[in-house]
This record gives C-alpha cells, structure tokens and sequence, in this order.
C-alpha cells in the first residue's frame, strides 16, 4: 500500500497556489496564534500527562518491588498501561524536546527490527545484571533498555509473572529503574514545553535567523507535517506489519506492546494525540466556509480511527480467527490512508503551502 | 555525482554520435527542432498526474523524450558515449530501467535481487560497460554495491560491501580504480517503506574503495558528536576533490556545517564553513550538491529551506542564495547552474510535471 504524496488535485492547483503562496505573508500573525493554541491546549498538556503517568507508574512499581504482591502487580501493570495511553498522544510530537539527545529513541526504541533491542533486556535479566537497576546507570545504557518496549516484557513478557510472586527482585527493580528513567525524561519534557524561552519561542517567534521557523509558512507546515508523518508512521509503522495483505498472513507479534495487550491502546492514544493537536488549532477560523467543512469531514476520519481502534482486542493473536474483528482493524488502516492524503496534500494545498511533486520527505 | 567520465561533461561530437545520427528524426518534430537548437541535455525523474517517468531535456527545460517507470524514479546516469541511461528506483525501491535517451529501443526495466532494494544512485563504469548501484542487504542491514552488466541486459554479476550502512551515492574517480562511496547510514527496510529505522545508532561515513577487489582503502567519518548527519550526495569539481552534503536527522534546532569535501588523494575529509544566516536556510537538508569545473563553483539545493546557493569552491564565497520553493534537481550549464522544482520548474521553464531531486547532465 504505497502512499503517494501528489495528486491531480495537487497538480492542477499548483499553478494558481504559487501565485497564491504570497498571501503567506498576511498570515503570519495568524498562525503564530495556530500554534499558540496547539502548544496550550495540546502539547503542554499532553506532556503533564504522561508526567504525570510516569510518576505514578514509578511509584507503583516501587511499592511492588517493596513487598510484591498480586494487588500491587495488577496496580503496576494498570498504570503502566496508563503510562503507554499517556505517551500515545505526545510520542509523535517529534520536534523540540522530543527529538533533542535521543530522547525519543530512549522512551520509544522501537521498531527493533532482529529484536536486537528485546536479546539485551532478556539478557541482563537472565544474568541478573543489577547495573541495569539503578536508574542513573540506566540512563547511560542502550536505549534499547531504558524505554517503555522494554518495560513490556520486563513486566509482561516470559516470567514476568515471578515478579509477582515475589521470586524475581532484580527484574521488579529493572522495571522500576526503567519507570525512574522514564518519569525523569517526561519531566524534561514539560519543564522544556512549558520554558516559554525554551522551543515554544522558537516556534512562535520565525526569524530569518531561527533555525526551524522562517515565516508563518513553516510555523503551520511544520505542525501538519508532524501531524501527517504521525499518522503515516502509524499507517506503516504499527499496523502494516501487522494486517499484512490478508487474516491468515497477518503477525500478531508485529504488534507494539502485544504482549501487555496494549497494542489498540497505543493506537488510539496516537490518533487522540494527534487530533487534539488538530483540534487545537482551530484551521476552520483561517479559511473560508467550504474548505471550512472539508476540515471537520478530517475529524470523521479520526473519530471512525478512534472507533476501529478502541475495538483492538488485548490478545491481538486473536484477530487470526476472527475474520470479522480483522476486517475491522483493516478498515482501521485504511482509514488512516484517507487522514494521511488529508494532511499531506488536501490541508497544505489550502493554506498554499505545497502543490506538486514535493521532494520534501527526504532522499 | 553524475560525471563519470574522465573528462567532466561529454562533448557535442561524441554525445551526438551515441545520440545517434539522424536521431532527430525519430523524435517529434517540435523535440526534434528543439534538439537542434540545444547546447545541452539533462534527464531527470518525474511525475505527472498519469504517473512516473523519466524525461531528456534541454537547457530551456524543452522535453525530448520520456520513457515511463513503474514507480517514483530518483536519479539517473548516462553511459560515457550517451547511447543508454539508467534510472533508479527512489528508496527502498527494487527497479532499474535502462533507457535509450533518444526512445530508439525499449526501456529494460531490472529489479534488485531477492533481500535487496535500491538506494537511488549509482553510476556507470569509466568504460561504460558495469554499472553499479547502491543497495541495501536488509535482513543484515548491510550496505552493498551490485555490479550489472550493461551489455548483457543488465544482468547482475556481483556485489560488494560498501563498508556501511545506507549507501546513497557513488562516485567514480578517473583513475578508474576507486570508487567513493556515501554510506548515509540510515537503515530501511521494505516492510516500512521509507521509515528510518536506526536513527539512534547512525553512523555514516565516506568510504573509498579498490573496485577490482572491492577491498576498504580508506573510511572516513565526521566527529562523533555529527553522527546524525547522513552522508548523502556527493559530486566531483575540477581539482578532484569530492564534495559532500548532509541531511541532519537529529535535534532540528541545531545548526551544522553541511557541505564538505575528500579531498582530491582521497585522505582527508573536512566540512567548509558557510555563513550563518544561508546556513539555518538549509533548514539542515541538503537535497543535491553540483560543482561546475568550468566556473569553480559548488551549488547545493534544499527543498526544505526552500533555497539554492551558489558558492566559488576554494574561497566558499557565496556568489549566490536563491529562494525557490520545492528546490532540489541542480546541474551545472555554461559557467553556472540550472535548477528543477517539485512544482515542474525546470531552469527558466515551467511545466506541467513534478521533477524529482536530481537532474543528470547527458550532454553539457
């Protein structure tokens, strides 16, 4: 299923949008306010919540590896889940403090192709390696062992249920040295986001000299760009490998987070994530009525990927026999098809910021 | 990084010959009397709103020819004598097509082994007979260069390592034993089309290598604290050294040093200092780099930045900075530059196409 970035629509209206491409200008004032309102009302708070989840997964992984129980096991592995919601909706925000010393790679090492990432997890639990417990030693590890993949199988993944039990202590203490390591860098995150010095200026304030944001042109293209390779990675990231061309071919261990049974929780917090950056943005106030409502039909396109997603069952292996639930999920994939051409050509081609052959993505 | 021949560009008399005489005639007669007219040919990908291609140009952005692709194509390469070009599959893409510049014959469309994809580039051997290709062993994450016979339907007869991840582009140096190549050091893998898999872990470099044996001469990389920069284009100037530019795919908010250059014993590696404020224009990309043996000049294109500049190659003078939208395909033409656009700009013409990142020069 490749994705084309032109259009015929693009094409014929390439024309007439560079003729137009000088109303940038007039616009810049309003689209410093467009981001304003994305970073208030999505990134800063998006940011505080996974804070927040981080914090309390730290806390409760801490009291489970204090005295370890069934309660406390069940409390960790519900926050953890809390914490992956949490992160689905910030995880594609990936400019600024996101993108800055591998913070990115350090929360979300994935995808891990030849699972070189999981052989080294298994392997400092499998030889008791108690470097990989204390979360200032983490910090300087693999990335591969300081995120949230490998909190996965830490807590969910085989003899995880020991942890519980009582019998593994060095991998209840690996997973709360990876909840500490994590809830420090979210905490980097806002104070970052909410540093009004910090990127935000950046974004807000173009500058022949800023090194991201010349105009008011980039200012917005940036925030669809990051919203429509959201949704790509998504398309091709997290659930192509999966679906495959068909049920009987398709890899239920391709799926993120499959073995705490949190892949359509990921999935619906990306696609929450990303709408409520486009929410938040109100385009509808900067163009006219028609292409007014072509923005709210992109909001049907999240809201039925919200709907697919929030019917992934926990065991996705399960999708093999369901034709059914499969066809849901491949609906799901195609949606985000329509979400992709939307952000990509359809919205930026309003604003005049493309029309053509964009060699923008990088070769 | 398309001048494989000894001398830089190909002469009229000898470009004309492998154009074919009377090859006018096979053309349409508005392409036909452009041809004539025309002090010079460029072939470059394309797209319009019936798909890919790959068209030959003239310097007034006239179109010759077009030979159609099965998908989105990235560069191409003339053989030395100008009778066939090859066109390669954008990454990961798994198609080569052969072409005659002139439409004499049909396209040879190739695909890349089993467990390989393209990486964009390539480039033809001094004599024109091999040409090779960057590739990718993907299940390895192994950088390669497969070895195609050019005579034998492009029948593939080898490969080497290319001493790193990510090939992209390939130089030939006109000793003919060397080959410079650019291991960009990003990792893709068909199953994700284009995601960028080793971000964390990149390391690129420049690696030269003996093409009899396809043995390591010498591997050359940027300080540590760069090792997000992807070693990307390269091209050759008039005193033999190679000139590089980088794509960062690190923190957007730091600004580096771009463009650099081997030099010509190809035992030195170093970035030049641009300017600041041309620069953070880059926007940290850049798509194409070109020198002009006549002139000095180095160009270099960024579709992000929406900006082409022109620089003399030894000062680093910026002669000039231009601001075009979706810039990328840059080659040089008399004493400096033509430029193509995504949007079907193509030197001082505007067209009805989109053209991809580069543009070779077929005849100069």
């Amino acid at each position: 299923m490749t994705h084309s970035r032109f259009s015929l629509a693009a094409l014929c209206l390439g024309v007439f949008l560079s003729v137009a491409a000088g109303s940038a200008a007039h616009a810049a004032a309003d689209r410093s306010e467009v981001i304003e309102r994305v970073i208030s009302h999505g990134i800063r708070p998006g940011f505080e919540a996974f804070a927040g989840s981080a914090e309390r997964l730290a806390a409760a992984t801490h009291q489970l590896c204090s005295a370890p129980d069934a309660e406390k096991f069940a409390a960790t592995t519900a926050a953890f889940a809390d914490l992956i919601d949490s992160w689905s909706r910030v995880e594609f925000i990936r400019l600024g403090p996101l993108a800055a010393d591998n913070r990115l790679e350090r929360v979300m090492f994935w995808p891990d192709r030849r699972s070189r990432g999981l052989a080294q997890v298994q392997e400092a639990i499998r030889t008791g390696d108690d470097s990989v417990t204390d979360p200032v030693a983490l910090a300087g590890k693999s990335v591969a062992l300081q995120g949230l993949p490998a909190l996965d199988f830490v807590l969910a993944g085989t003899g995880s249920e020991e942890i519980a039990a009582g019998t593994a202590p060095m991998r209840c203490a690996f997973a709360a040295a990876i909840a500490d390591n994590v809830s420090d860098i979210a905490g980097q995150f806002t104070a970052e986001w909410n540093d009004p010095d910090g990127f935000s200026r950046l974004w807000l304030e173009p500058d022949a000299l800023n090194p991201m944001f010349r105009d008011g042109d980039e200012q917005l293209s940036r925030l669809l760009t990051m919203i429509g390779d959201g949704i790509e990675l998504i398309h091709v990231q997290r659930l192509e490998p999966v679906v495959q061309d068909s049920r009987k071919a398709m890899k239920p261990k391709a799926a993120l987070f499959w073995r705490s049974g949190n892949f359509g929780r990921t999935l619906g917090g990306n696609i929450e994530g990303l709408e409520s950056l486009f929410v938040a943005a109100q385009l509808q106030d900067l163009v006219p009525a028609s292409d007014a409502r072509r923005l709210d039909g992109t909001l049907f396109g999240f809201h039925e990927a919200r709907a697919v997603f929030a019917e992934v069952p926990g065991d996705i292996a399960g999708l093999a026999t369901d034709e059914a639930g499969y066809n849901r999920l491949a609906y799901g994939d195609i949606v985000l098809t329509g979400l992709i051409d939307n952000f990509k050509e359809t919205i930026p081609v309003m604003f005049g910021l493309i029309s053509g052959f964009s060699t923008l993505d990088g070769d | 990084m398309h001048l494989f021949s000894p001398t830089p560009l190909i002469d009229r008399r000898r470009f004309l010959a492998g154009f074919g005489a009377g090859v006018a005639g096979l053309l349409a007669p508005g392409a036909a009397r452009a041809l004539e007219r025309s002090d010079a040919l460029f072939a470059s990908a394309y797209m319009t709103r019936d798909g890919y291609g790959v068209a030959m140009l003239t310097e007034r952005g006239e179109i010759l020819h077009r030979t159609p692709l099965p998908d989105r194509g990235h560069d191409v390469v003339m053989a030395p004598d100008g009778s066939s070009a090859i066109a390669f599959a954008r990454r990961p893409g798994t198609f080569a097509v052969k072409f005659d510049p002139a439409g004499r014959t049909p396209p040879l469309t190739i695909s890349s082994p089993e467990g390989r994809h393209f990486y964009g580039h390539g480039a033809f051997s001094l004599g024109g007979r091999l040409v090779y290709a960057t590739e990718n062993d993907f299940d390895a994450a192994r950088g390669m260069i497969g070895i195609y016979d050019v005579a034998d339907r492009m029948t593939r007869i080898g490969e080497f390592e290319s001493h790193g991840v990510g090939p992209h582009d390939i130089e030939i140096m006109p000793d003919g034993r060397h080959m410079v190549i650019a291991n960009g050091a990003i990792e893709t893998h068909p199953d994700m089309e284009r995601v960028q898999l080793n971000l964390a872990t990149m390391k690129p470099n420049i690696a030269v290598i003996e093409i009899a044996t396809g043995a390591l001469v010498a591997r050359h990389a940027l300080a540590p604290e760069l090792h997000q920069l992807s070693l990307r284009h390269m091209a050759r100037d008039g005193r033999g050294r190679v000139w590089f530019a980088c794509q960062n795919q690190g923190d957007a908010t730091q600004v580096h040093q771009l463009v650099g250059h081997l030099s010509a014993d190809l035992s030195a590696l170093r970035l030049i200092d641009l300017p600041e404020e041309p620069l953070v224009s880059l926007r940290g990309y850049v798509g194409s780099i070109e020198c002009n043996a006549t002139s000095g000049l180095v160009a270099i294109t960024s579709p992000r930045g929406n900006v082409a500049i022109s620089f003399e190659g030894d000062s680093g003078r910026i002669v000039d900075e231009l601001r075009i939208r979706n810039v990328c395909g840059v080659a040089p033409h008399g004493a400096g530059f033509i430029r193509s656009t995504g949007e079907g700009e193509f030197a001082e013409a505007r067209l009805d196409i989109g053209f991809d990142n580069h543009i070779a020069v077929a005849r100069g």
